[in-house]
């Protein structure tokens, strides 16, 4: 076929959603990847969700008032947070388990799944890994703006005119420092598309993520015998079209709450913060 | 804000930290206590307890544990940080040159140049760098096929840095921005300075404390990136090492990415994950530290605040940087330039000869070793047998034949060639009919050997053959003819493919979708697996009232299915793969299954389910050991788990006759005498060529059990089964009553064996030239020495031999494509 005419029917076949089928299967693309979309999309809205309200608490209790600062352990935390890479937290959470099944005899179960998809049990060790290291710059940048706005001259004046702390933290301190951490969010959320791909083939969770890497690490697809994955075209193009989607869905979305919550962006255009 | 005489416990301890890993990186190999590459095979004795590898803690000689191959994790340690970390270097560096100049063109060019470049590092920004490294070395490396020994160094180096750079970029450029707007820049601009000089004299020096914060911050990431690829199975110089039987391939030189490779496969003995990632998460941490410190120290530094480094900075400006800088801003300037250029051109050299060496390991492939054998290996006979075997008929395939030849219980023999053409031939070797079939004869490429090729043909019985290609499965008579045909969803796969039971043909295909074929054609039903990516792991089992077992799953994780005679499922159980720890790890997906003679336990590598409800049974056994070798402990307790126990086997299928536990390396017999049972501990097995034999069914006559396994090229007899690792030569055995153990090697050359489990009994042959014949012996394990069979001339060759115990036959293939069928009636003793 001259090459126009077959490309023109690849496209409508992309149009179509029609990826094919798996290599060496009659079974179609489309439907286990719309699986594999729901299981990751799950969960990275769960880890968003998890990191983003016991981040923000976090940052919350750890800035201190008077004098405006960041609270020691707060710092430590988040010093050893940042450092501990995902796939070592979850291999010591899942060593942990078998050790703890080991030490209990025969009949000693263990206390959570460790590996298998699951919108129950399965889902506790996977989520906590995938929004530990999210939680805790969310944690750490809140706190460290928070406290810097607890310095300002505003909320001297605010407490002056009699405020309660409350009100000042939430009104008005948090409220000027919304902008950085929606940024901070939308860093979050990068951070955790790239700790799925980890966390998910970790914990053997059936996602976009975990099938990227049997799309594009030899070893592991072969040793899993699925080797018939391995460089498959469609595949590796509908992830990484899905994958782009979230970046831009999730850029589009900050830019949009930036955009209405920072007045100064509302105003003149064109301007630079 | 920070009180200013505060301890910098940041940096201080990030510090030290950080020294402790160069001294490791520097000092590591050298104080090393064994060789990184130094594997212990076999068995040793450890506290009075026979122990083979992975070794846990505490080991003597190995303080860390080791490997599954038996190196040293705590040498391998010391000699990882060395490698991983001049690469991490490398790296950071790289992303942080880019970092700052673009950060510096974004932050300082102006007009489109600018938004070009702030454009550039949003872009870069959104990506997740692991993301970017995956592509990117897939792309580089490994984009050709699989098992290419792949990423090196400057695929690394374009994977991390292709976006790396952005968070620098954005740091910079925000500060370049801030100074900017200074009012000494201002002034300096003002006073007639150009932009170049602005940028050197009063922008740049005040960016570098922020660019060493960086730099910091850049190694920590740039560690923790090329854990999580080293997790994922991408380090430098290889793909993850696996264990898959034989051969023994290990990638050599360590570095903290391949030792975080095997993470998931020995997840039950971590200790080498525990010691990387450990480095890994100290190192991070480290650097983070020292990035926080040094933030903290700039933050602080307060101009006019005199400290013993500001004055000795002011005395160094005054009296050495200043005249020096005058002298070479003069009269030196361009010779030094060219000089300076030439040493660093140089300079790139060596350190690209010098780090290329020890960036790339070299990949060594060891041999394995034999621990022991009690035969000596066959000699050829000088002395001709005499010839007692005949040469009935012959036929010489136009093309090569790839797969056995299918002989039917009737006697008739099916010949399939490289063209798929398909012969008929009647016992007596008149060709009954031929054609060519419309596919070839199907491969399976799951196995490790990328060679296999299966006998797509069934034997239906009553003169019908069934035939299994890609897209159906389809009859054809006596007279060649096609009866009914079946098509498949899905390709067939050859694990568990074609099984009659009952009249009925079950196969499984690809995607473990079970069909069952009636004896007419007619499509039973299908069963198909609810789970994601299942391909099938055992062949099927059936029970006398025709529910079938079989095992599939994705990715070495195992699932038993039950189906019951009408297709429906009964019940399904993931195996726990946690309980038996390494007995999972590094052998192919494919296991055995065996019921129980009272079809009440179903026996899965190493775990027993019920039958009727699918619920793993564990066995804790009070057991009365009895050592052979050593009675030390004559009374243990021994719980099924801490045996490690590879496969179960039923002696006759029966429970009360005993059960046969293989672990590694002994051989476990459990009996039950009235209320206890009592397992026999027999003598080790050679290591390495029962591992070889694992997946093969333990064999039980009356007094001896084989386990065997036999070259790739060689026949399946059709009671063995073929073991998946490609090179083994070994048949190693057991015999019951003496405890004695041992293994033959079949002789490499051009010998090929059969096994007759009956009667306990090889047979090798060899092929001789000039004149052309083959030479045939028999060896038993009770006999020192092989005894003389037969020697047959006109056979020039052989590639692989097939006994026909019941037609007293004997079937050679030669690798002319010659098929030969002799009589040996009279040589053969009587099962």
């Amino acid at each position: 076929m001259p090459l126009f005419p077959a490309y023109f029917d690849h496209l409508q076949q992309i149009l179509r959603f029609g990826l094919g089928t798996f290599p060496g299967t009659n079974e179609a693309v489309a439907p286990r990847l719309v699986q594999a979309l729901w299981a990751s999309l799950g969960l990275l809205m769960l880890a968003l969700v998890l990191s983003l309200g016991v981040g923000l608490v976090l940052g919350l209790r750890a800035t201190r008032a008077n004098p405006p600062g960041v609270a020691r352990w707060m710092t430590l935390f988040s010093t050893f947070g940042l450092a501990m890479p995902s796939f070592y937290l979850g291999s010591l959470l899942i060593v942990g388990g078998i050790y703890y099944a080991i030490q209990g005899g025969p009949n000693a179960d263990i206390p959570l799944p460790l590996q298998g998809f699951g919108w129950d049990a399965h889902l506790v060790l996977p989520l906590f890994v995938l929004a530990f290291r999210p939680t805790v710059q969310i944690a750490q940048v809140t706190a460290d703006l928070l406290a810097g706005e607890l310095g300002k001259q505003y909320v001297t004046a605010a407490r002056s005119l009699g405020h309660t702390e409350r009100r000042i933290r939430w009104r008005y301190a948090l409220r000027n420092t919304l902008v950085p951490v929606i940024v901070t969010i939308s860093n979050a959320f990068r951070l955790l598309i790239g700790e799925l791909i980890l966390v998910e083939y970790l914990f053997a969770w059936p996602g976009l993520g975990r099938l990227l890497v049997l799309v594009l690490v030899p070893a592991r697809s072969f040793l899993a015998g699925s080797s018939y994955l391995f460089a498959y075209p469609p595949l590796i193009a509908a992830i990484v079209a899905i994958f782009a989607a979230w970046f831009l869905l999730g850029d589009l979305v900050a830019g949009t709450l930036i955009r209405g919550f920072d007045p100064r962006t509302q105003g003149e255009e064109g301007r630079h913060g | 804000m920070v009180k200013p005489r505060a301890f910098n416990w940041a940096l201080i301890f990030g510090t030290l930290l950080i020294a402790f890993t160069v001294v490791l990186a520097i000092w590591g190999p050298a104080w090393a206590p064994r060789d990184p590459l130094e594997r212990t095979t076999g068995l040793i004795k450890i506290n009075g307890e026979w122990d083979r590898a992975p070794f846990p803690p505490g080991t003597p000689g190995f303080p860390l544990g080791s490997d599954e191959g038996g190196r040293d994790i705590l040498t391998r340690v010391l000699w990882a940080v060395r490698p991983t970390m001049q690469m991490v270097l490398v790296v950071a560096l790289v992303r942080l040159g880019m970092g700052v100049l673009i950060g510096l063109i974004s932050g300082g060019g102006r007009g489109q140049i600018s938004t070009f470049f702030e454009t550039l590092t949003s872009t870069a920004l959104t990506v997740p760098t692991l993301l970017v490294a995956l592509a990117v070395l897939f792309k580089v490396n490994l984009g050709d096929m699989p098992g290419v020994y792949g990423p090196r160094l400057w695929s690394f180096i374009l994977g991390l840095a292709l976006t790396g750079w952005a968070e620098t970029a954005q740091v910079i450029r925000e500060q370049t921005r801030v100074l900017l707007s200074q009012a000494y820049v201002e002034a300096a601009r003002a006073l007639g300075a150009s932009r170049i000089r602005t940028f050197r004299r009063h922008i740049v020096p005040h960016l570098m404390p922020l660019v060493w914060i960086q730099f910091a911050f850049e190694v920590g990431a740039t560690l923790m990136l090329t854990g999580g690829l080293g997790f994922l199975g991408l380090f430098i110089g290889g793909i993850a090492p696996m264990l898959e039987g034989d051969p023994f391939v290990l990638s050599g030189y360590p570095e903290l990415g391949e030792m975080l490779s095997t993470t998931i496969n020995v997840i039950v003995q971590p200790w080498g994950m525990v010691a990387a990632g450990s480095v890994v998460f100290l190192t991070v941490l480290g650097f983070n530290l020292l990035g926080q410190g040094l933030r903290v120290r700039w933050l602080r530094a307060r101009p006019g605040r005199e400290t013993v480094f500001t004055r000795l900075g002011l005395w160094l400006d005054e009296y050495v940087s200043y005249p020096v800088g005058e002298l070479l801003r003069g009269p030196l300037r361009v010779p030094l330039q060219g000089g300076a250029l030439l040493l660093g051109i140089g300079a790139l050299l060596w350190v690209g000869n010098w780090l290329r060496p020890r960036l790339t390991p070299q990949i060594e492939q060891l041999p394995t070793t034999i621990v022991e054998s009690f035969i000596p290996e066959p000699t050829p006979t000088s002395t001709p047998p005499p010839a007692q075997a005949q040469l009935l008929w012959s036929f010489e395939a136009p093309t090569g034949l790839p797969v056995p030849p299918l002989v039917t219980r009737d006697g008739n023999i099916f010949l399939i060639t490289h063209q798929a053409e398909l012969y008929a031939f009647s016992p007596d070797g008149t060709l009954r009919w031929q054609q060519v079939l419309t596919a070839p004869p199907f491969t399976d490429m799951d196995q490790d050997t990328f060679t296999d090729v299966t006998l797509p043909l069934v034997d239906l019985g009553g003169g019908m053959i069934g035939i299994v290609n890609e897209k159906r499965v389809y009859a054809l008579n006596a007279m060649g003819e096609e009866v009914w045909d079946v098509p498949l969803d899905a390709p067939p796969s050859y694990k568990g493919c074609c099984t009659l039971s009952a009249g009925a043909l079950y196969l499984l295909d690809h995607a473990s979708g079970l069909y069952a074929i009636g004896q007419n054609g007619e499509p039973l039903w299908k069963y198909t697996p609810e789970s994601e990516f299942v391909s099938p792991g055992s062949a099927p089992v059936f029970a006398s009232d025709g529910r079938v077992f079989f095992a599939a799953g994705p990715e070495g994780r195992m699932s038993l299915y039950a189906v019951s005679p009408n297709g429906t499922g009964l019940w399904e159980t993931e195996v726990p793969k946690e309980r038996f720890g390494s007995a999972f790890i590094g052998i192919n997906d494919f296991r055995w299954l065996d019921l129980s003679a009272d079809e009440t336990v179903i026996f899965l590598s190493g775990d027993a389910f019920d039958a009727t409800t699918g619920t793993v049974l564990t066995f804790d056994l009070e057991t009365r050991v009895v050592e052979i070798e050593q009675a030390q402990n004559p009374n243990e307790t021994i719980t099924a788990e801490s045996l490690g126990i590879r496969r179960w086997g039923m002696r006759m299928g029966e429970w009360n006759e005993g059960l046969y536990l293989l672990t590694d390396p002994y051989l476990f017999e459990l009996t039950r005498q009235a209320d206890t049972l009592i397992l026999e501990r027999y003598a080790p097995l050679n290591f390495f060529s029962f591992a070889r034999g694992l997946l093969a069914p333990p064999l039980f006559t009356n007094e001896t059990v084989w386990t065997y396994s036999v070259d790739a090229n060689d026949l399946n007899d059709t009671v063995f089964l073929k073991d998946p690792g490609a090179h083994s030569r070994f048949l190693t055995w057991a015999d019951l009553t003496t405890s004695e153990s041992g293994t033959i090697e079949i002789p490499r050359g051009d010998y090929v064996a059969a096994l007759d489990a009956g009667t306990g009994t090889a047979y090798l042959c060899r092929a001789q030239r000039n004149p052309d014949q083959i030479t045939c012996e028999r060896r038993t394990p009770w006999e020192s020495a092989p005894t003389p069979w037969f020697m047959l001339e006109g056979i020039r060759n052989i590639k692989y031999i097939q006994l026909d115990q019941e037609a007293g036959r004997f079937y050679v293939f030669g690798k002319n494509n010659v098929f030969y069928v002799v009589d040996v009636g009279a040589t053969l003793p009587k099962p």
